[in-house]
């Protein structure tokens, strides 16, 4: 069997960790040891931070939590120390439950902070609670055996150590490639995810827990390696350390998670070990260098070292779809000509400014109408009031005769309806498959843990192949691995058709798909617009410009001061005084 | 819990609560003129307070190697940016700052003119000398090149600057905590109660300061230009104010009154040389009171915490911090919901 | 005379946008230009390029130098003023501190303008102790013009002045626009408004997608059935 070759750095490391103990000194393993335990708190730091942006500086307090609950449950439960995995686990899983919960309603820096607030808030909890040993902590933490071998010694714990990492690194990798973890890496565009009916609050929370759950691990390994715990290896300081070597290894990928504590703990030995010259001196020269490393990369490489490491080394191939799949299922198409959008007597207020006014109209299903109107006039707020990105002041929406303008963007999603952006919202990192397969989010169901585990291959494939074939339909099959910000501004409008189109809705609302369109982009989005009403897709456009709307639509809406001053077919609109004067100007002589 | 300890403790509280809010003050100065989260503020705390304790005993401080290695590397870094784009008149000021507080200091302590027996207001001097200009030069060399980047960016490298700093304390200042003889001792006696001098004169140097800042920012032509760069950076340069001289202006004054915190705080702690982070992030949830844009709000917010910690220290010493903190979390929650600023803020 | 800014094939792009595809155009000195074309066409790009905000690619000649890799504050220094779309105002400040600000760099007369702007725009003069933000739309247009003009400009670009405004309160502004040129102030206005623009303009240009499609007097273009196609496609 061929391995192919993106593995092979992976693999090469594991033989190195399998054969150290035999070929390098004990201090090396006992090194390796450690790194191998940061890393496994620092994947969870590329999870959170690295692909849904949540910069945390308080993850040492968890794996505090997963080491105090372990030695409390031996101490005082007398539990054998296998047997307390399972309760560190669940510590640290529900308390990051419940702080998750609270801290991901944080924003901005907001949200860092409150990161750090319960950092130390723990810190203190453990070093002031009475029981737990104040800060000298508490010892006589027995060590770990397995099948009658103990494994304090350094190799053992250090092969145990990366047998987990290991696995939580397989994991991970795999998360990564499947529809939630697809969901997770656009975490970071709330909006544009909720369009497509992700519940971007709970998948954050998920991840949270994950984070919470690696780093208690962590600490359940940490407390028995040394047999002893006490507040001070949890504190903001442990907390600053495992980001930092994060950032410095790069947060985009999970193989930075073990090169950053790789890096910062081989410079800290060699600063610590190597130049004895400096050990009398006094002086924390760790966090001094760290602190210039980290504000370096931070102004010139903030992607962290590994993105400069995978240049030299063979690639992950990007997804496939593949050849055949079960198609997806899909909706029932509304009858053509019946009413599939009803506006009626919308409005909307923004405290003392009327934004939009009785505004009446419909789209029937199978036909293209356009919303026009000059700057100012309405048009995006009402664009929102239908997608449910605002609520209306007045009037309601109906589609298909159900009344959808009380419903949240993720709810309307599900109702059949799927829009693009009027600035264009792609994932400039993920392929364009990847970027289209996010559209088919409403019809799979796999999770997270499914996704981790790889139980849901199959219905990832099928969401593959579906991405594919709406890549095919609107020309662009063959970008399918290129990534999306690699794209000219007009393929990536089309881009955003075909992953609205991959939600197989009943209506397609386009938000000023023109705009900064080149001649030729123009004419070939019009071209495929045409094609797709022959298909029988109905649709809504926004637009401002006329030439592209004139010759494709059916009927047109036209909006001003945020009531509608005329509708009919583009020939009767363009020649509708009203129409001329809005878009022209007039003054009164 | 009776009445003359109740009064007892809102003195202190409000001793170290003034020192909280004037650091809130420069934080949320700071963060408006150039969205950086001043971490390091507390730092220039503790770096003060050391400076002057140590000039108090006749030890000459080593601030002044400090402030001389982040001089030169501003030095550095501006020779390498105007190398790029040949303009090399900024080269002048950022000389004038890095090297002539050094140099004078060390003149100055060297001289005999600041032993043990010099007045309080000399060794004062000379710490502001030596301790303020570090917040412009961590400006110049930090943060400046990350002006386009993102505000979490930003905050990641003022951690790491702060980092940086609780290092190189160690290695300047020593394990060892200090604590300055009071400026002036005694309490006043004002019938229902008696009043330390030194919260006097705290309170004294506390108002001047403040008043002097409103003063800047409301009849000064810079001051204004300041608050309008808070308010709208792109207006701001539409009528030709250079952002990053009032990022510059910003971290200067932000120095200044990290460094006369650190003066009045001196005789009421001991001060280690990582004593800057706790101080700071006291001042913070005064900042936070205020969504990071109000500086009466921050002011109260600070002064309410300084009163807070000194309840919580008389009641349940030990666990004090942990309340403090944790309490962080539901303020946060209230002021991210409130904080309609926040929305847009896209990374 | 003397053309007091010649801008020879400019390309202005930001992200993936390509918005300014080979505009030239000159303004001269003591002279009015409009800009006119439908939303979108890149108008905005132009002026915000000119004024140092986006990067751009091509000549910008300026009273006889280049502008090129100027920032916006050595531009504004040098008497060439936006006032962008947004206007962007100091929103928490008063109109009187909005107005000293834009004498910031104490170019020009500071005083004489000042009581120049007053008088033009008495609004402005009941409400000087007023927060900006608070100000009706027209106000506040009038008060980026006034902080505009105490930074003594040579040429002042506006942008689409007329903008959520309502017609009685463009009429006034313009009317001030027209005093400009005897106050040695030059200008160019970007206007989606084409009627109110060739008013006051000598001189017009029609902007689609990003290039030049019709240049004229604004005499010419008033009556040219042109461009009327340029906004509302071609019949």
């Amino acid at each position: 069997m061929a391995v192919p070759a993106h593995r092979i750095p992976a693999l090469v490391v594991a033989l190195l960790i399998v054969l150290a103990p035999w070929m390098l000194p004990v201090w090396i393993v006992t090194l390796l040891g450690y790194v191998g335990l940061y890393s496994i708190v620092c994947l969870g730091l590329v999870l959170l931070t690295g692909m849904v942006g949540i910069t945390s500086f308080g993850q040492a307090a968890f794996v505090g939590l997963g080491a105090y609950v372990s030695a409390l449950s031996i101490i005082h439960l007398g539990l054998s120390p296998w047997l307390t995995l399972p309760l560190s686990l669940a510590a640290s899983g529900l308390a990051g439950a419940l702080i998750g919960w609270l801290t991901i309603r944080l924003s901005g820096h907001y949200l860092v902070l409150g990161t750090m607030a319960w950092g130390l808030g723990l810190f203190y909890l453990f070093g002031n609670l009475q029981g737990l040993g104040g800060f000298n902590g508490l010892s006589g933490v027995p060590r770990l055996e397995a099948a009658g071998l103990s494994l304090v010694e350094p190799a053992r714990f250090m092969l145990l150590v990366w047998a987990l990492l290991a696995i939580l690194f397989a994991g991970t990798t795999t998360l990564i490639d499947s529809r939630a973890g697809r969901a997770i890496r656009a975490l970071r565009d709330p909006v544009m995810v909720e369009s497509f009916g992700v519940q971007s609050a709970s998948l954050k929370l998920k991840v949270f827990v994950a984070a919470a759950l690696f780093a208690g691990l962590a600490g359940w390994l940490h407390a028995h390696y040394l047999g002893h715990v006490s507040p001070s290896p949890f504190g903001i300081n442990a907390s600053v350390d495992y980001l930092f070597m994060a950032v410095i290894g790069g947060t985009g990928s999970p193989a930075g998670a073990v090169l950053g504590p790789a890096v910062v703990e081989s410079l800290r030995t060699l600063l610590r070990d190597a130049v004895p010259a400096l050990q009398g001196v006094g002086g924390n020269y760790e966090a001094i260098v760290f602190g210039a490393l980290v504000i370096l990369l931070l102004q010139r490489a903030s992607g962290g070292l590994a993105p400069y490491l995978s240049r030299w080394l063979p690639q992950r191939p990007p997804p496939r779809a593949p050849a055949v799949a079960p198609p997806l299922p899909t909706r029932k198409p509304p009858s053509a000509g019946s009413a599939l959008l009803e506006v009626r007597g919308l409005g909307k207020r923004f405290g003392g400014l009327v934004a939009l006014q009785g505004v009446d109209f419909n789209v029937p299903a199978g036909q293209i109408v356009a919303l026009i109107g000059p700057n100012g006039a309405g048009k995006s707020t009402l664009f929102n009031l239908v997608t449910g990105v605002l609520p209306p002041s007045e009037g309601e929406v109906r589609l298909q005769g159900q009344r959808i303008d009380t419903l949240p963007p993720r709810a309307i999603a599900a109702r059949g309806v799927a829009r693009t952006f009027q600035h264009v919202r792609l994932r400039a990192n993920m392929t364009c498959l990847e970027n289209v397969a996010i559209g088919t989010w409403l019809r799979g169901r796999a999770g997270v843990m499914a996704g981790a585990l790889a139980l849901s291959r199959e219905e990832d494939a099928q969401c593959l192949f579906e991405a594919q074939r709406q890549l095919d339909r609107v020309g662009l099959g063959a970008l399918a691995s290129a990534p999306a910000g690699s794209l000219a501004l007009g393929q990536q409008r089309v881009l955003e058709i075909a992953r609205a189109l991959a939600a197989d809705p009943s209506l397609l609302m386009l938000d000023e798909p023109a705009a900064g369109l080149r001649l030729q982009e123009k004419q070939a989005l019009a071209t495929l617009l045409r094609e797709l009403k022959s298909q029988g897709v109905t649709v809504l456009v926004v637009e401002h410009d006329m030439d592209f709307v004139m010759n494709l639509v059916d009927r047109v809406v036209v909006l001003q001061f945020g009531t509608k001053i005329a509708e009919g077919t583009p020939d009767v609109v363009r020649r509708d005084p009203r129409v001329i004067e809005a878009y022209l100007g007039g003054l009164d002589d | 819990m009776n009445a003359t300890i109740a009064t007892l403790l809102v003195q202190d509280g409000l001793t170290s609560g003034l020192i909280y809010a004037l650091l809130a003050v420069s934080i949320v100065l700071v963060f408006l003129v150039t969205r950086v989260l001043w971490v390091p503020a507390g730092d220039m705390v503790a770096f003060a307070a050391l400076t002057m304790s140590l000039l108090r005993q006749g030890i000459a401080p080593n601030t002044v190697w400090l402030l001389a290695g982040l001089g030169l590397l501003a030095v550095l870094v501006q020779a390498w940016r105007c190398q790029r784009s040949r303009e090399w008149q900024p080269m002048r000021g950022v000389l004038l700052l890095a090297l002539i507080p050094p140099v004078l200091g060390y003149a100055i302590t060297r001289s005999g003119l600041a032993g043990a027996d010099a007045p309080v207001i000399v060794h004062a001097l000379i710490t502001l000398l030596l301790v303020a200009p570090l917040a412009p030069l961590l400006y110049l060399t930090a943060f400046r090149p990350l002006a386009e980047a993102s505000v979490l960016v930003k905050l990641i490298a003022a951690v790491a600057a702060h980092y940086m700093l609780v290092g190189f304390g160690l290695f300047f200042f020593g394990a060892e905590g200090l604590r300055t003889p009071p400026f002036i001792s005694g309490r006043l006696d004002v019938g229902i109660t008696t009043l330390s001098w030194h919260l006097l004169l705290s309170l004294a140097v506390s108002i001047a300061m403040i008043a002097a800042l409103w003063v800047f920012f409301e009849r000064t032509l810079w001051g204004k230009a300041l608050r309008a760069t808070a308010i709208n950076r792109f207006g701001a340069r539409l009528v030709g104010i250079r952002t990053e001289r009032a990022g510059l202006l910003a971290f200067s004054i932000a120095g200044l009154i990290g460094a006369l915190s650190g003066l009045m705080i001196g005789p009421i702690a001991t001060i280690y040389y990582d004593s800057g982070f706790l101080i700071g992030l006291k001042a913070f949830i005064g900042v936070v009171c205020a969504a990071m844009a109000s500086f009466p709000v921050a002011v109260l917010g600070a002064l309410a915490v300084g009163v807070f910690e000194a309840f919580a220290s008389f009641f349940a010493s030990a666990l004090k911090e942990a309340i403090v903190f944790v309490l962080l979390v539901p303020i946060l929650l209230w002021r991210s919901l409130t904080d309609h600023s926040l929305h847009g803020e896209d990374d | 005379m003397a053309t007091l800014l010649e801008v020879s094939d400019l390309h202005v792009a930001y992200g993936k946008v390509e918005a300014v595809r080979g505009i030239s155009l000159t303004v001269p000195e003591g002279g009015i230009v409009a800009i006119v074309g439908p939303n979108g066409a890149g108008k905005s790009s132009l002026l915000n390029a000119l004024a140092g905000a986006l990067p751009a690619s091509g000549g910008v000649r300026y009273a006889g130098r280049s502008l090129a890799g100027l920032p916006v504050e050595d531009r504004v220094a040098a008497g060439l003023c936006l006032v962008p779309e947004r206007r962007e105002l100091f929103a928490d400040m008063t109109v009187s501190d909005n107005l000293e600000l834009g004498a910031f760099l104490g170019r020009g007369n500071r005083r004489e303008t000042l009581a120049w702007v007053l008088e033009v725009f008495p609004r402005l003069r009941e409400r000087l102790q007023q927060k900006a933000g608070t100000l009706s739309g027209g106000e506040q247009q009038m008060l980026a013009l006034g902080r505009a003009l105490l930074s003594a400009p040579r040429l002042l670009m506006l942008d689409e002045p007329s903008l959520g405004l309502a017609p009685l309160i463009v009429r006034e502004i313009f009317r001030v626009v027209r005093q400009l040129r005897e106050r040695g102030v030059s200008l160019l206005i970007v206007e989606q408004n084409a009627r109110v623009a060739l008013q006051v303009a000598d001189h017009a240009y029609v902007i689609e997608n990003g290039s030049v499609a019709l240049s004229g007097t604004a005499a010419e273009l008033a009556s040219d059935p042109r461009v009327a196609a340029a906004y509302l496609g071609a019949t």
